[in-house]
């Protein structure tokens, strides 16, 4: 497991640089797709299957062919970009150093200490060993991610759900709003015609 | 005898969603509820032949208002005042009740100032009114979380509805350069934002408020083991500084203002006065509820960064709008002045800091209601009739003689924004002043009267342009639309007669400060 964990961690490292050294745009929205499929690999080496299909379903599926969509249609000449590559290069080194910094404060932590820790004051141990636990191991019981995730937002957490579904729904009317045009002088699609357009009439040898 | 009794209302209620949770959250289920029924009447009807395609937004914006109306009325007879909601992510006591009161009166008079600009404009998209419903109903969330998760929720859904509602002329280059600031500069900051609540949440656990106030209130837990998580974590303080950071770009504050002045000028008009007025008093309550509660004990640490902000903000804010032309600029930059002064309030971090953020914040509600419902207001120019609005600082240019009225109220506003005594504003900036003195942060009273001081060039200027300036165009008002006149009416009430008789503002931010520190 470690040696999978290794080669999926340095692959969305490398892959992760490519992205910003790519010159072609297309090149490096190929290589952010191979980013998600390597985080995927370690979300499901966590156990955590149905993120990882999730986190496939949602980057890959969606975001990222939308990057290519825009891409594809903007025309960005390569030139261009080559020029200003180092030009982000002192904000963005600051910014890595320091997240570097915090990385490693955060490595050197325990994150939530539990019981493994060491108490060499007697006086302190005697307290802490007169403690009645609940040894809460003994109650463990498993069940998948979804059905946790379900047992959970559905239930006692259902009022973030809805206002997901309230944040989706302003996205969607605001949308709407923005590129919906209303008016006399536009030129609208005639669905019902163009399906109804018989094929073998439209195309016709001229002369 | 009282909070023992408000304390068991909460144990019991925690526990029954649908007999209580759904009694106390009614006036949001209502008003949410009647932004999608808006939203259906609006598709239907603005779309059906047989109605012939009627235009729909003045009477949308009428429906909105009475909704807000009809909301404000439910929570103020809400028969739960004090409780922690479903499951704990949202909390409801004398604190928020007030802010989501003014909350939705002061939308209420935003709409109802623009009616006109919504008549004679011509665009007529209605889904506007239903944008602003959906922003208040999600400051009213936001007002009341409890949680980070619901925190990071609410600012989105407002967020995103600002965003749409800054591009909204797509027309106009301004307007869509705004809108694609403010989703950019937004998003950023959401990062920021939600970081600092995931390197919180890994590090201790929890996600609510109460809990993490408990978990980095020091000497509680007796193990140095644990003591050793509490207080002194750099995570937990980094995590802090995102929060922090992110909240203070959200009010515009000054490292992180660069986006306003360009939001506030690109958006039409009655938008501006939505995001000037309403979405300040909301983030500033849930903030003080997160840094007062949860990160108390870490108080050094923020109130170092916030005092740093308040002088900053106060800076920019007055030297910044000696050179604007634009009265949307400069109304920008004045906002980011006041939030320096509400920032020092926020540093006091005592009930009488509270006390003096909220007076400040209602004055300043009042102040920009009264400005923006006259800069609302249809004028007629002699140099161009094409454009009836106020842009330039100079197109108020004699207004004393064609409005003397109107002229003489603009003056009162801009008097109480720049501080002279008899009006509201001065109240407001003394009483905050002197709970910073109060709080030994000489600096911050200092600094803030220098900047008012110069603050008052700017404001006294516009004065002088309408009073004394004979330009060789002039403009005119036309006839004052009535429900602008009732805000200018009422503003101007208050901003003149606070000071005769403050009391009952007094009382009430004194009742809500308690009920946040209690």
């Amino acid at each position: 497991m470690d040696f999978l964990f290794y080669i999926f961690s340095s692959l969305t490292l490398v892959s992760g640089a490519l992205v910003i050294q790519a010159r072609n745009p297309v090149h490096s929205v190929l290589f952010l797709i191979l980013v998600f499929f390597n985080a995927a690999g370690l979300l499901v080496l966590l156990g955590l299957d149905f993120f990882a299909l999730l986190f496939l379903v949602v980057y890959v599926g969606a975001i990222a062919v939308l990057f290519l969509f825009v891409v594809m249609m903007l025309n960005i000449r390569i030139s261009e970009i080559s020029e200003k590559r180092l030009r982000y290069l002192p904000v963005g080194g600051v910014l890595a150093v320091l997240f570097l910094f915090e990385i490693c404060i955060l490595i050197d932590n325990d994150l939530i200490p539990l019981l493994s820790y060491n108490i060499e004051n007697t006086e302190l141990l005697a307290n802490y060993n007169q403690l009645s636990f609940i040894d809460w191991r003994m109650f463990l019981s498993t069940s998948h991610t979804i059905d946790a995730l379900g047992s959970l937002l559905y239930t006692y957490y259902f009022y973030f759900f809805l206002v997901a579904s309230l944040i989706l729904l302003v996205a969607m009317i605001g949308a709407i709003v923005l590129t919906m045009q209303k008016g006399i002088r536009i030129k609208r699609q005639q669905v019902f015609l163009q399906n109804t357009r018989d094929f073998a009439k439209t195309i016709r040898k001229v002369a | 005898m009282y909070l023992e009794q408000s304390f068991h209302k909460q144990i019991s209620f925690s526990s029954f969603l649908f007999e209580n949770d759904f009694l106390a959250l009614f006036p949001e289920i209502f008003l949410v509820s009647t932004g999608i029924f808006l939203l259906v009447y609006g598709v239907i009807t603005s779309t059906s032949k047989s109605l012939n395609y009627p235009l729909l937004s003045y009477n949308i914006s009428w429906y909105a208002i009475m909704a807000l109306l009809y909301t404000s009325l439910l929570i103020y007879n809400s028969p739960i005042n004090n409780a922690v909601l479903l499951y704990n992510t949202l909390v409801i006591d004398d604190f928020t009740q007030f802010v989501k009161i003014t909350c939705l009166l002061s939308s209420a008079c935003c709409i109802s100032m623009s009616l006109q600009y919504i008549q004679t404009q011509g665009d007529n998209a209605f889904e506007t009114l239903i944008l602003i419903l959906f922003a208040v109903s999600s400051m009213l969330f936001l007002t009341s979380s409890a949680d980070f998760i619901s925190l990071y929720l609410a600012i989105e859904l407002q967020s995103l509805s600002f965003y749409v509602l800054a591009a909204l002329k797509r027309n106009s280059e301004f307007a869509t350069e705004a809108g694609l600031k403010y989703f950019l500069l937004g998003a950023f900051s959401s990062g920021l934002l939600i970081f600092g609540c995931s390197l919180i949440y890994g590090y201790t656990g929890v996600l609510s408020f109460s809990e993490c106030a408990k978990i980095f209130a020091a000497g509680v837990v007796p193990f140095d083991g644990i003591q050793a998580v509490t207080t002194e974590s750099a995570l937990v303080s980094l995590g802090m500084v995102f929060i922090l950071a992110g909240f203070l770009f959200k009010i515009a504050a000054a490292p992180f203002h660069m986006w306003s002045p360009d939001v506030y000028q690109g958006a039409p008009t009655p938008i501006t006065a939505f995001f000037v007025i309403t979405p300040k008093i909301a983030l500033f309550a849930v903030f003080l509820r997160v840094f007062l509660q949860s990160f108390y004990d870490l108080f050094p640490i923020w109130q170092t960064l916030v005092i740093f902000a308040s002088l900053a903000s106060m800076l920019v804010g007055a030297l910044a709008a000696l050179s604007q032309s634009q009265i949307k600029r400069l109304m920008a930059f004045s906002s980011i002045n006041h939030v320096g002064y509400l920032l020092a309030g926020f540093a006091c971090a005592s009930i009488e800091g509270i006390q003096a953020l909220s007076i400040y914040l209602i004055v300043y509600i009042f102040m920009n209601i009264a400005v923006f419902s006259i800069l609302l207001c249809n004028m007629r120019h002699t140099h161009n009739n094409g454009l009836p609005r106020i842009k330039y600082i100079t197109d108020l240019a004699f207004l004393a003689k064609t409005n003397p009225l109107l002229a003489f109220t603009f003056s009162i506003a801009m008097f109480s924004m720049a501080g002279i005594p008899p009006l509201a504003g001065f109240y407001s900036k003394a009483y905050i002043f002197f709970a910073a003195l109060g709080s030994n942060l000489g600096v911050l009273a200092v600094v803030g009267v220098c900047t008012s001081v110069v603050s008052c060039f700017y404001y006294l200027r516009l004065i002088r342009i309408m009073y004394f300036s004979t330009p060789k165009t002039w403009c005119s008002t036309a006839r004052v639309p009535r429900t602008n006149a009732l805000a200018l009416a009422i503003s101007l009430f208050f901003l003149i007669f606070c000071m005769a008789y403050p009391a009952p503002l007094h009382l009430i931010t004194h009742k809500i400060a308690i009920a946040l520190c209690v």
